[in-house]
């Protein structure tokens, strides 16, 4: 049986860059949804106008994403922040009309500590349920399907299965979905040794609704015993050949896949040559994605 | 999904105006040249008809292509 290809977009980001870059995508018409991730706008000026506009537009046609970031669903003790948080997330989507709401698994608020990539936790009943009870608020004032996104960062080779497990847990205790961020997943493969679709298969593939690709980079270490560099997800560069190789073989695994996001941190598009390739990756991703059901 | 002409050209607009903000004059000229919508059309002219070494053009009071403000 045939299916429906998913919806190719972008996670718009409103800095000058990102529209020189992508002007010529709306302009032919290749983009059918955009990712918001909302929360970042909560505390800078007016959101600019034509972001506004494209939000709009895209909101009224039930092609608008929410992706939080800054909720930190697993940080424990950190109630006002959650009160704020969910306070100002009500307002949100009151504004626009999200198809789907994620956020990101783990934490990014600890005490003094409160910058940085999400970190993720070892899984007990505990934090599950504390975990259910938050994605379940989210749920409720959401009013659409909501679901968490897997990590890029992992503490050792074991936890990158356990942490699947646990993200499987939370989310069939809701009935949630998983954003399955390939570039996390070839962060942990790089980092660890691993193969990335047997890291892929550790996850339930029918609970994908969205994917994520983007491109990263390399950081030194640190550690004068180990000298080998780190993968990171920081979608400031084109997308690895290798996760335009698995793409195919991703998108046959997860059966229900909505929609394909390439993330690109809009500041990186400084100059032509970044641009083309911006641009180039989102065409090959586009063609990719179209011929899932041939 | 294709987009209106009214939002297109918002975001035309927003692009040429991005030559005044600092964005490289290349990464520009790249866009404006490769636009087909044709809101872009008058920022072009005026761009490629400037000097060897471009200059950021006026902003505009109004796009020629559809007389929008």
């Amino acid at each position: 049986m045939s299916r429906i290809p998913p919806h190719m977009g972008i996670s718009l980001m409103v800095d000058p860059p990102f529209l020189t870059a992508t002007y010529p995508l709306f302009e032919d018409g290749v983009v059918d949804v955009v990712e918001w991730s909302f929360d970042i706008a909560w505390d800078a000026s007016p959101i600019v106008g034509w972001a506004s506009e494209l939000l709009k537009h895209y909101s009224a046609r039930k092609r608008l994403i929410g992706h939080g970031v800054t909720l930190s669903i697993l940080t424990v003790d950190a109630a006002n922040h959650h009160e704020s948080w969910f306070t100002r997330f009500a307002d949100e989507v009151g504004k626009l009309d999200y198809r789907h709401i994620s956020e990101h698994f783990g934490f990014m608020l600890a005490g003094v500590f409160h910058q940085g990539a999400p970190l993720p936790v070892f899984a007990d009943e505990t934090l599950l349920d504390l975990t259910r009870e938050r994605m379940r608020r989210l749920q409720h004032i959401a009013g659409v399907p909501i679901g968490l996104e897997n990590l890029a960062f992992a503490f050792g080779p074991h936890e990158i299965e356990r942490q699947a497990r646990f993200i499987g847990d939370i989310l069939k205790s809701v009935d949630g979905f998983l954003v399955l961020d390939l570039h996390n997943l070839f962060c942990q493969a790089k980092n660890f040794e691993r193969d990335i679709t047997e890291l892929i298969a550790f996850y339930d593939l029918s609970r994908v609704k969205e994917i994520h690709i983007s491109g990263g980079s390399w950081s030194e270490s640190g550690d004068p015993m180990d000298a080998r560099p780190v993968r990171r997800d920081t979608h400031d560069a084109r997308v690895p050949e290798e996760i335009l190789r698995v793409l195919p073989q991703a998108l046959k695994m997860c059966p229900n896949v909505e929609a394909v996001i390439l993330e690109r941190l809009g500041d990186t598009l400084t100059n032509e040559h970044e641009i083309s390739h911006f641009q180039e990756d989102y065409h090959r991703i586009r063609s990719i994605v179209a011929g899932v059901s041939q | 999904m294709k987009l209106p002409d009214t939002l297109l050209h918002t975001l035309a607009l927003s692009a040429s105006s991005l030559l005044l903000r600092g964005v490289p004059v290349d990464a520009a000229l790249a866009l404006l040249l490769s636009s087909e919508s044709g809101h872009l059309a008058v920022v072009t002219n005026i761009q490629t008809a400037s000097d060897a070494t471009p200059t950021p053009p006026e902003p505009l009071d109004m796009c020629t292509a559809c007389g929008r403000g």
